[in-house]
């Protein structure tokens, strides 16, 4: 759950700052699905 | 909190010049016209705002001085003298600088936000100053153009895309283990119905081993029973044949009796003929044509003197008759007269009388009668006699029948000869005929029992042979039971490899444990659930945010400006952000152009204020160039403490400018 809770933080934070930052809607597009990809495969192991 | 604002070669100035900000405080650009106040503001406006994506909002900043025209080789920025201006503003760990090039080019080194332009200005022909000059009410376009709700709505979509796919990854899972469950039964059916095919098959193969012994010694009574079979047909063709032969046979027979018997009829009809025209001819030769001739000359010599004598009675009868007549015709001529006498007419003048006449007729009467009866009785001698000769001339014309009769005998005896000779042949052709039957009979008795033994024979060989019929059953259920086979196993493993399909799922073109996926699916499924809270939060706030914002701060700011006339200022969020003004004493909400100028500014910065502090506050700027150009002392003071008091709450540097009669002089107020 306190994984759940840090994704969500991280995930809110990365939303926030690239809107902050002008959001690019493909840059992120690719990094989202980065991330997501990578909390799967931590969720893995 | 400091800001040092570094500018080279912008606007009239040529070479560096530094520019130093505190926050917290309102900062007071003052000077006289044209000494280069608003250069700074626009300064710290385009290092703060570049770079300019928005058509709108680049246009705004054209307007306002900051940014250059699609013309313009240029910015309005650099110094006319200058090929190359920097802007340099630092605060807080954050440098933002921009080099303008005469040939056009400009470099950014970090991005600023195009919305300051319409949030942090506070200037005369702002946006917003425009739709409130204009008495325009509608200020939806806040939201659309300042507010981070498109963004926000478009990352809600974009993890919206990955919420459905990781639902409908959950619902390809839950199909998968629904299939998995019913692709286990069903292996667990089929590898049930194999054990029992399985074992139907090895019952059916044992059965067949013991058939196949069966089958050899079938094989020869087979054989035998086949060549019985073809005797039996060759004999059952003979006797066919001799049954045709004898039925012929019997049919010859039966029409050579009809003839016979025809023949004997025929045979006695030629007798009958033949007697009755003997006895013509025994008649015929008793006649004696002499005696014949002379009873016809006797009867015509006969009836010679019948004729004489009927010569020698006419005259008598004749005088008779004529005295007859005359006595009639007398009495007839009495009676006419009614006389008795009469004239004698023999005897001239005497008298007869009538009684005599009546007697005299009587006795001539008498005297005729036995006269015409005499003559009657030789009339009927003659035609008698006429007769006989007629009868006897009958009896020679006969007589000359006699060769005829002759003739017709030798033919008739000459015919019964013959039928009797074709009858003889045929009687005999009969015995023949009958012997032959007899022949063929026998013939077909024997061949019958030839045939009748051979069928014994076959049914005995036929009750030892064994029904095969149950053999080829077994072979054809052991075939089809091996073809059931084969499909169960095909089946089976088409479910195998189903069920091992079910167990995985593929994400990101990885494969993952079904049961894994799952929980990591649902946990994924909360943080995008999560995050779409946040985003859906962030949009309605992005949405109502200055509209909330600006009606809090207006009627705080009305309360603490102590704005007389007005009871109550707001954006209206149920009538499409529309501007409504409430003055003291009017309920109705008032037209935006009875505002008086003093009331447009303060209400448009207000409005400018809370949308930064909606969509802009990560950027600690406000600029205001001339805002309060417009106010009253009073509303000036207020304003100006309202800034203050903005500046030191929210950390923020508020810089303005104000035309005076001073030179170019900064003071924080």
């Amino acid at each position: 759950m306190s994984q759940n809770k840090k994704i969500i933080e991280e995930i809110v934070e990365y939303i926030e700052s690239s809107i902050q930052e002008g959001l690019d809607e493909a840059i992120f597009i690719k990094e989202f699905r980065n991330k997501i990809e990578k909390y799967m495969s931590e969720k893995l192991k | 909190m400091k800001a040092v604002l570094k500018l080279v070669n912008i606007g009239q100035r040529e070479g560096e010049e530094t520019w130093e900000f505190n926050s917290g405080v309102v900062t007071e650009i003052r000077g006289r016209t044209a000494a280069g106040k608003s250069r700074i503001l626009k300064s710290c406006a385009l290092a703060l705002s570049i770079p300019i994506i928005s058509e709108e909002i680049r246009n705004t900043a054209i307007s306002f001085g900051i940014a250059k025209t699609d013309n313009a080789k240029f910015s309005p920025l650099l110094n006319s003298n200058k090929e190359k201006a920097v802007i340099e503003l630092s605060y807080d760990g954050v440098k933002k600088s921009v080099e303008i090039n005469r040939d056009g080019s400009e470099k950014i080194n970090t991005p600023g936000n195009q919305k300051f332009i319409y949030c942090s200005m506070l200037v005369e022909n702002s946006k917003i100053q425009n739709y409130i000059d204009l008495g325009l009410s509608d200020f939806s376009w806040i939201v659309t153009e300042m507010s981070l709700a498109k963004d926000y709505e478009s990352i809600k979509d974009i993890v919206g895309s990955y919420s459905d796919l990781i639902t409908a990854k959950k619902e390809e899972i839950e199909k998968k283990e629904k299939n998995k469950k019913k692709f286990e039964g069903e292996l667990k059916k089929n590898q049930k119905e194999l054990k029992d095919v399985i074992e139907k098959i090895r019952i059916l193969e044992a059965n067949i081993d013991m058939e196949l012994e069966k089958i050899e010694s079938n094989t020869e009574l087979k054989k035998d029973r086949k060549l019985i079979i073809e005797d039996l047909k060759d004999k059952q063709k003979t006797l066919s044949d001799t049954e045709k032969e004898f039925l012929s046979l019997k049919k010859t027979v039966t029409d050579l009796d009809k003839k016979i018997k025809e023949n004997k009829k025929s045979i006695e009809d030629e007798i009958a003929n033949l007697n009755n025209l003997e006895n013509r001819k025994k008649g015929y030769m008793a006649l004696d044509v002499r005696k014949l001739n002379n009873e016809i000359n006797l009867l015509h010599e006969e009836n010679a003197k019948n004729f004489e004598k009927q010569k020698l009675l006419l005259p008598e009868i004749s005088i008779l008759e004529n005295s007859k007549k005359k006595y009639e015709t007398i009495l007839k001529e009495l009676d006419k007269t009614k006389a008795d006498k009469v004239l004698c007419w023999v005897c001239e003048g005497k008298e007869i009388e009538r009684k005599d006449i009546e007697n005299d007729l009587k006795i001539t009467q008498n005297g005729l009668s036995p006269k015409h009866e005499k003559y009657k009785e030789i009339d009927n001698q003659i035609t008698e006699n006429k007769r006989k000769i007629s009868s006897i001339q009958k009896d020679k014309a006969e007589y000359s029948k006699l060769p005829e009769v002759k003739k017709e005998i030798e033919i008739s005896r000459n015919k019964l000869i013959d039928l009797e000779e074709e009858n003889r042949s045929k009687v005999e052709k009969k015995n023949e005929d009958d012997m032959a039957i007899k022949r063929v009979k026998k013939n077909l008795e024997n061949r019958t029992n030839i045939i009748n033994q051979l069928i014994e024979e076959r049914n005995k060989i036929e009750k030892q042979i064994i029904d095969d019929t149950e053999m080829n059953k077994t072979r054809e259920e052991t075939k089809k039971q091996n073809t059931n086979k084969g499909a169960i196993e095909n089946q089976i493993s088409n479910l195998e490899l189903a069920i091992e399909e079910c167990k995985n799922i593929e994400i990101f073109k990885k494969n993952l444990e079904i049961l894994k996926a799952k929980e990591i699916f649902q946990d994924f499924q909360d943080i995008f659930n999560n995050i779409n809270s946040h985003l859906e939060s962030n949009i309605k706030k992005q949405r109502e945010g200055a509209a909330h914002k600006f009606n809090e701060n207006i009627e705080k700011i009305i309360e603490e400006l102590e704005l007389p006339s007005f009871k109550k200022i707001y954006l209206d969020l149920d009538d499409n952000n529309k501007l409504k003004i409430i003055r003291k004493g009017n309920p109705n909400p008032q037209a935006i152009n009875s505002l008086s100028g003093g009331e447009r500014v303060i209400i448009s910065s207000l409005l400018q204020i809370s949308a930064k502090e909606t969509y802009n506050p990560e950027i600690p700027f406000i600029v205001g160039d001339d805002i309060i150009l417009k106010m009253d002392d009073d509303r000036r003071e207020i304003f100006y403490n309202y800034l203050k008091n903005i500046a030191k709450t929210n950390d923020w540097f508020v810089i303005l400018t104000r035309v005076t009669d001073e030179d170019l002089v900064k003071e924080e107020i």
